[in-house]
Formats: structure tokens, C-alpha cells, sequence
């Protein structure tokens, strides 16, 4: 690159990772985790995150050795320059698997919930569009936007809160009674609700600050996405109950079309608003980790570049987004399969082919 | 910037009109975007709060008392960090 990127700050770190963590799951994981996990839903969304936050401790220790690349140029330290190119090339597909997975998934509720006779390829060229606006830029400006952006939370966890008085505990009271597997099954639906945290791959060597407090950072962020979901399965399972959880595919708008407050009648438009916000802070970051993937690719050419490239290709890809249920199930559970591939086995094993051979951040290329 | 603001009432409008709240979303984020993006002298626009630093917040929205503000605001890149002495206390023997 020809001029270098300039860094983020602690706070915006820990911003960053929550922000890109929060977006899609908020309005269907109850849905996906109820019929995986019963009324033990909201123990699955506590042991997923727990799951995350060992994940999140492994990029730390992979970040720790080599302080200041990310991770492209590690993939070149420790398996050298043929197997990188390869494996730079998959880590740039698999991003833009999730991104396009998250487009699909917004669209799609747009689609149903809000606009349902307006074209779903329009309300996609607008997402893609403004988020590509945010996205060519330097990471700071993604930094400064997301930070607004999570004022926007405060309004979401308020909304969600004023319903808490409605709930009935009743309804989740057998507590373990679906059992250790299904929790566990529960908690493999909830990981791609949890993803995001990857952008800790690139930006936790494009951060200031000392190792330790940027490990602290990370887990904190995860740590308030856990809280954040959990409070929302949880109220959202005791709010319907289990006899109604099990048709409705999206608990939390139904749950706000029912809540009225004196001067606003649809609170569930007010909820879908606010959370395009956080699909899109996903999204750009996703934008931006693929950019950054093709960048280290080709190096000549800019990232600005790239990220035109990348939006216009999901653009035309979304011509042909299916609408069916059990293509996007399946989408679903592919991207699920590939995070745990790109986020844990990938991460893992070069850090322990960094040990084998001995390599650090020190070493030359 | 009220001629600003009455000139972007209208795409903000259209929008409005084309696709409802969405469009109203849409429409805020691109100019908070914008504004995210702007940077003069090397500060940001939106400076205290988004590069947030809670310390500068002393001097933006309200303004603390005067003993609060010993500390200059980073934004500004100051040369020194604390300001010169106070001349609204009683001078200090050194």
C-alpha cells in the first residue's frame, strides 16, 4: 500500500467488534434457536458465546506473535508464499460469503416485512451503495460511523426492555429441559448470528494500545453481544411462549408490533429502522475485510478498487438471491461450516505452525 | 449551516417519500457518513464525540466549571497538553 493505514484507538476497537457483531441475528435468532434448543434457547446464545470468546482468545494468541501484520501477511510468514496465495484467495471468498449472506438475509426480511413490492434488487443496490460509501474510505472513518452507530443500540435495548414487564417466566421454566445436546445444536444456529468477531483477524494489528488491553476490549465487546442476545431470546421466549414461538420466524418484530406507545403505533418499523443501521455496520465491515483480503492479493492495485469490485459483483449477484427457505437454511448452515473452517481450524493451525517452525512477527517475508 | 440543512431536506424528502422509514435511514446514514468523513486540519468534524474521547466531552455539549478544564481537548492537537495557569483563582505560592 502506498501510504499506510492510519490506526484505531482502544475504544474504537472494542466499537468495531461490536458493531460487527450485532446486525442480522437481532431480529430471527430466537426463531432458528427455538427450534433447535426448545426453552433452553437462551442458555445455547450463553454457551455460543462462550464458545466465541475462547475463538476470540486464539486470534489474540495468533495476534500476539506477530504483532503487527495481520493476518495475510502471516499466512505468508508461516506457510509461505504459494500455500498464502491459495489460502488469501479462500479467506477473501469466505468474506464474501458473508457478506452476501448478510445482504440476502436483509433484503429478504425487508422483502416480507416492510417493502413487498419493491424489487429486492433495489433495495439492495441502496444498501450496497451507501455502505460502499462508508467503506472506501480509511478504517477511522468506519470507526467514527460505527460509534454513532451504537448509539443506535441504546434505542434498541430500551425498546426491547419496556416489553419486560409483559413477560411470563413461566414459560421458560423447566430450565435444561431439552437437554446438553440440543442446547449444544442451539448453540451451533447461534454462531452465525455471533460473526463479526473476524474483523479481529486484520484490525487488532491496526489498533493501538497494549496487548492486554486489547484482548480485554475484544472479550468485552463479545461479552455485551452475549448479554444483548441473550436478553433478547430470553424475553422474546417468555414473552410468546413456546406454543407460539414455533410459528412465528421473526419473534422480535412481532413482538414490537404489539407494544404501542403513545405517539408511536408501529414500534416494529421504529425496531426494523434502527437495526439497518447495525446490518449495515456488519455489512461494511465484511466489505471492508474482503477488500482488504484482495488487496494483499494484489497489492498494486488500490482498495478503493477493490471495494467497487466486490459491490458491483454482489449487486449483479443478487439478480439471482433465492427466496426459498430451505436455500437459505442451507446458505446458512454453509457459512456456519466455513466460519468455524476459517475463524478456529485456519487461525489455529498456523499458529501452531508458527510454534512448529518457529516463526514470529520479526521474521522477514 | 441553516442553508445547508434546508438543502438537504429535500433528497432527504425523496427518500422519505420513495421508501419510507427505510429511505429516512438510508438518507441519515449517508450524511452521517459524510460528516464522519469530513476532516479539517487533521480533526475530525464530529472531533469530541466520534473519535469519542469522554474527557473531551467537558467543553462541547455542556460546559463543566472552569476548574474542569485545566486539560485542553486532544482534537485540537495541542503542543501542551495542560493549559496555562488559571487567572480566575487566588495565585498560588510556587
Amino acid at each position: 500500500m502506498s501510504n499506510p493505514e492510519k490506526k484505531i484507538t482502544r475504544f474504537q476497537l472494542f466499537i468495531m467488534t461490536l458493531q460487527s457483531q450485532i446486525g442480522i441475528g437481532v431480529i430471527s435468532l430466537p426463531y432458528y434457536l427455538f427450534n433447535a434448543a426448545g426453552n433452553d434457547a437462551w442458555i445455547s446464545v450463553i454457551v455460543a458465546g462462550i464458545f466465541v470468546q475462547i475463538n476470540i482468545v486464539l486470534i489474540w494468541l495468533l495476534y500476539r506473535r506477530f504483532p503487527n501484520q495481520s493476518i495475510f501477511e502471516v499466512l505468508e510468514i508461516t506457510v509461505g508464499k504459494y500455500a498464502a496465495y491459495c489460502l488469501k484467495t479462500a479467506y477473501s471468498m469466505y468474506f464474501f460469503t458473508i457478506a452476501t449472506l448478510i445482504v440476502l438475509l436483509f433484503v429478504r426480511l425487508v422483502n416480507i416485512w416492510i417493502l413487498p413490492r419493491t424489487p429486492m434488487w433495489l433495495v439492495t443496490l441502496i444498501m450496497i451503495a451507501v455502505c460502499v460509501y462508508g467503506v472506501i474510505d480509511h478504517l477511522r472513518v468506519m470507526a467514527r460511523f460505527f460509534f454513532l452507530a451504537s448509539m443506535m443500540l441504546f434505542v434498541l435495548l430500551f425498546l426491547i426492555v419496556t416489553v419486560a414487564k409483559d413477560i411470563n417466566f413461566l414459560a421458560v421454566l423447566p430450565i435444561g429441559n431439552s437437554g446438553i445436546p440440543a442446547i449444544l445444536g442451539g448453540a451451533h444456529h447461534a454462531v452465525i448470528s455471533f460473526l463479526g468477531y473476524e474483523v479481529l483477524l486484520v484490525i487488532l494489528s491496526k489498533s493501538l494500545g497494549g496487548h492486554a488491553g486489547k484482548i480485554k476490549a475484544a472479550l468485552l465487546a463479545n461479552g455485551i453481544v452475549t448479554l444483548f442476545y441473550t436478553l433478547l431470546t430470553f424475553v422474546s421466549l417468555a414473552y410468546l411462549g413456546p406454543a407460539v414461538m414455533r410459528f412465528v420466524p421473526e419473534p422480535v418484530l412481532y413482538i414490537m408490533k404489539y407494544r404501542t406507545f403513545h405517539i408511536i403505533e408501529r414500534t416494529d418499523l421504529l425496531f426494523f429502522s434502527i437495526w439497518i443501521v447495525c446490518v449495515g455496520t456488519s455489512f461494511m465491515t465484511f466489505l471492508y475485510l474482503t477488500a482488504n483480503a484482495l488487496t494483499s492479493l494484489l497489492p498494486q492495485i488500490r482498495r478503493p478498487t477493490f471495494v467497487y469490485v466486490i459491490a458491483s459483483l454482489l449487486f449483479m449477484l443478487s439478480f439471482f438471491f433465492p427466496t426459498d427457505e430451505n436455500k437459505v437454511a442451507l446458505f446458512n448452515k454453509i457459512a456456519t461450516y466455513l466460519s468455524y473452517l476459517f475463524t478456529i481450524v485456519l487461525p489455529g493451525i498456523l499458529l501452531f505452525i508458527a510454534m512448529a517452525r518457529g516463526k514470529s512477527g520479526d521474521d522477514p517475508v | 449551516m441553516s442553508g445547508a440543512v434546508r438543502l438537504l431536506r429535500f433528497p432527504m424528502m425523496l427518500a422519505a417519500s420513495a421508501l419510507g422509514f427505510v429511505g429516512i435511514v438510508f438518507g441519515l446514514m449517508v450524511l452521517f457518513l459524510h460528516l464522519c468523513k469530513l476532516e479539517s486540519f487533521g480533526t475530525a468534524y464530529f472531533a469530541p464525540v466520534a473519535p469519542f474521547r469522554w474527557q473531551d466531552l467537558k467543553d462541547s455539549v455542556v460546559r463543566m466549571p472552569i476548574w474542569k478544564l485545566n486539560k485542553r481537548p486532544l482534537d485540537a492537537h495541542p503542543v501542551k497538553e495542560r493549559q496555562q495557569s488559571l487567572s480566575r483563582t487566588w495565585k498560588k505560592r510556587e
